[in-house]
């Protein structure tokens, strides 16, 4: 288990390093769109990618690692069943899918929200108070998730709703909206 | 005066109702529709992971359940959830090795292989044509074990290099792997054959498997009769359900006849898990299997059908840049030098009431799913049904621009020995040695314009 331990440590700080310039460089992959950039020839790529990632993620929380225990109504199959987690790890997406938005983590940037801004004010705002209430609904339960499946069934479907529901616009609204205004 | 109105408007009727249709020039067709009506507009990293858009409702369930089981992680036994891993495997999950279901990645020097496994025979052929298995290994390396059972054999990679030139002197350097098989659990067959085999990507394979048999042995020339340099043969190879003998599709020498034995065979020899397929665990004549149990089968026939059917139903990612002028150039010179004779551009599904969104589709794979001979240069010597030691599928090109964002590298051939297309242009031998040719003799500005156009796949 000792080695095991050490050999997930060494992987798993393999990914952040690996959006190091020292070491995979990928962060200068996506700084470099459009501008040189081997994975993304265009700027446009680059954002899509970014907006992917954000809709892929509400779908892998709402209809893979909710769903499959939820459907099932089998605690087994939580992720993390061991260290009950799950929560809080889903959580945590939500919150990454708000930084990607907003580029509020660790420093303020320039984010995708002040792009959309300059094209649907009104998307814009429905995206964040999408994504707020995506991180807000984990709050809502009093039980961790192993048990909410069983006893919160209704706070379930109405998380997993709001989460479809976010990935909706990222995929029918502010994925067209990029493929309309950036041209490359 | 109403009745010569009537029959006049008959005339015209019957005059343009019997007129036979002009066939719909295909060079009309959106070449960007790869996958026909199958085809998904994403460049993200997770475009080979895309379901047919017309999925109904249903269907797309199917696909969700087949998708959570492809990455379903697999322990030793007794589990509560997803037991029956090994006793010897190569890795533990299908989405292991076929990464955000794209290609796997050949070994680095040094590095253990991740997504690339060793098929093991002697030589000759059972009673169904398939490689005989090596006493005490099978069929295939498995270099991993549960907790107190040994692995088959560890596994050490390194490659040798040589560098070919261009006809205008630019060099491109080669590199060929070595393995060496050590420690392993109890000694080698003498007369061992090895053959890597790199995870092949797993979108767009519904749409192969909805080929008719006939369109592809209608594309044969086995004896080269049109005096090409090409033949091209189907392999036939045994369907372990059916007990008899069909058209392989699957595999890189088409050693499967359809998906889902294809994914029994790979849940078995990759993963060690039984399945109503292949009942017996791979290390059934082996030590390993001591304390095993066969009478139960690990997965279910529903899983094993819903993981081929998600790999049915993964849609192929467009074209892009179709009407840029250098890719535009590069895909007549992916013609002149007759690459399109085994990496052929358009086919078309068969009918398929049961499965419409498979059915009638046209298609862009660029391969023809036959067999040809690639030379000394890429032989493993080792037979396969009707595939010898020098045979290969064709490979399909489609997607293979998306390679490097998708799976982060851009390895090739069977075996992940080419870098990028130049060098697996520069590997193919045997049938494929003309078009090498050719294409070390294009100019550098043509050799651009032929890999924005693969860029274009």
């Amino acid at each position: 288990m000792l080695a095991l331990a050490k050999e997930l440590k060494r992987i798993c700080n393999m990914m952040p390093k690996s959006w190091d310039v020292a070491h995979g460089a990928f962060s200068t992959e996506l700084k470099t769109a459009g501008l040189g950039s081997v994975t993304y020839k265009t700027k446009k790529e680059a954002m899509l990618e970014i907006v992917n990632a954000m809709a892929g993620i509400c779908d892998e929380v709402a209809n893979g690692k909710i769903e499959e225990p939820f459907n099932a109504q089998n605690p087994d199959l939580e992720e993390s069943q061991f260290s009950k987690n799950s929560f809080s790890d889903f959580k945590n997406n939500m919150q990454g899918v708000q930084n990607v938005y907003l580029c509020s983590y660790a420093i303020k940037g320039v984010a995708i929200s002040d792009w959309v801004k300059q094209y649907n004010v009104s998307l814009d705002s429905k995206i964040r108070s999408q994504v707020a209430a995506a991180i807000s609904t984990f709050s809502t339960f009093s039980k961790p998730f192993g048990q909410a499946i069983i006893s919160e069934q209704v706070q379930i479907l109405n998380t997993q709703k709001i989460l479809n529901e976010l990935k909706g616009t990222l995929e029918n609204e502010l994925i067209p909206l990029i493929n309309l205004n950036v041209k490359n | 005066m109403n009745k010569r109105i009537i029959i006049v408007l008959l005339c015209l009727v019957w005059v343009f109702a019997c007129r036979k249709p002009n066939n719909f020039n295909e060079e009309s067709y959106d070449e960007r529709l790869s996958g026909g009506l199958n085809t998904v507009f994403d460049e993200s990293s997770s475009a080979f992971s895309q379901m047919f858009p017309a999925l109904n409702g249903r269907n797309a369930k199917v696909h969700d359940l087949g998708d959570v089981s492809f990455e379903r992680i697999f322990v030793t036994a007794p589990a509560k959830v997803n037991p029956g891993l090994g006793p010897i495997y190569n890795n533990v999950s299908c989405v292991s090795c076929h990464a955000a279901d794209g290609r796997g990645k050949a070994p680095d020097v040094g590095e253990g292989l991740l997504s690339l496994l060793l098929r093991l025979s002697v030589p000759g052929k059972n009673s169904h044509g398939e490689p005989l298995n090596a006493p005490g290994f099978g069929g295939q390396l498995q270099s991993h074990s549960i907790y107190g059972k040994l692995p088959e054999a560890d596994v050490i990679t390194d490659y040798i290099y040589s560098t070919e030139y261009f006809d205008d002197g630019e060099s491109v350097q080669l590199r060929k792997p070595l393995y060496q098989l050590t420690n392993s659990y109890i000694p080698l067959p003498s007369n061992l054959q090895i053959s890597p085999r790199l995870a092949p990507p797993v979108f767009g394979l519904g749409l192969l498997e909805a080929i008719s048999e006939l369109d592809i042995k209608l594309k044969e020339d086995i004896y080269d009769a049109d005096g090409d340099g090409i033949s091209g043969k189907a392999n036939l190879v045994w369907n372990a359900v059916k007990l008899k003998k069909e058209l392989g599709r699957f595999g890189w020498k088409a050693g499967q006849p359809n998906l889902k034995q294809q994914s029994a065979s790979a849940y078995n020899e990759d993963m060690g898990v039984t399945n109503p397929i292949y009942k017996n665990e791979s290390s059934s004549n082996q030590l390993q299997y001591i304390g095993q149990d066969n009478s139960v089968t690990e997965i279910s026939d529903s899983v094993l059908s819903t993981v081929a059917f998600y790999m049915q139903s993964l849609a192929v990612p467009a074209r892009r840049n179709v009407a840029n002028t250098e890719v535009q150039l590069g895909k007549k010179i992916f013609k002149n030098i007759d690459c399109v004779k085994c990496h052929t551009s358009t086919m078309r599904t068969q009918t398929n009431v049961a499965f419409k969104e498979l059915s009638n589709q046209l298609i862009h794979p660029y391969t023809d799913l036959l067999l040809h001979n690639m030379g000394d240069v890429l032989a493993d010597f080792r037979e396969e049904f009707e595939a010898d030691g020098y045979e290969w599928r064709t490979q399909a090109l489609w997607g293979i621009g998306l390679t490097k964002k998708i799976n982060g590298h851009t390895n090739f051939l069977h075996d992940g020995r080419a870098r990028n297309y130049v060098e697996a242009i520069f590997w193919h031998g045997g049938e494929g040695a003309k078009s090498k040719q050719k294409f070390k003799a294009l100019s550098k500005s043509d050799r651009n314009a032929l890999v924005a156009f693969l860029n274009s796949l």
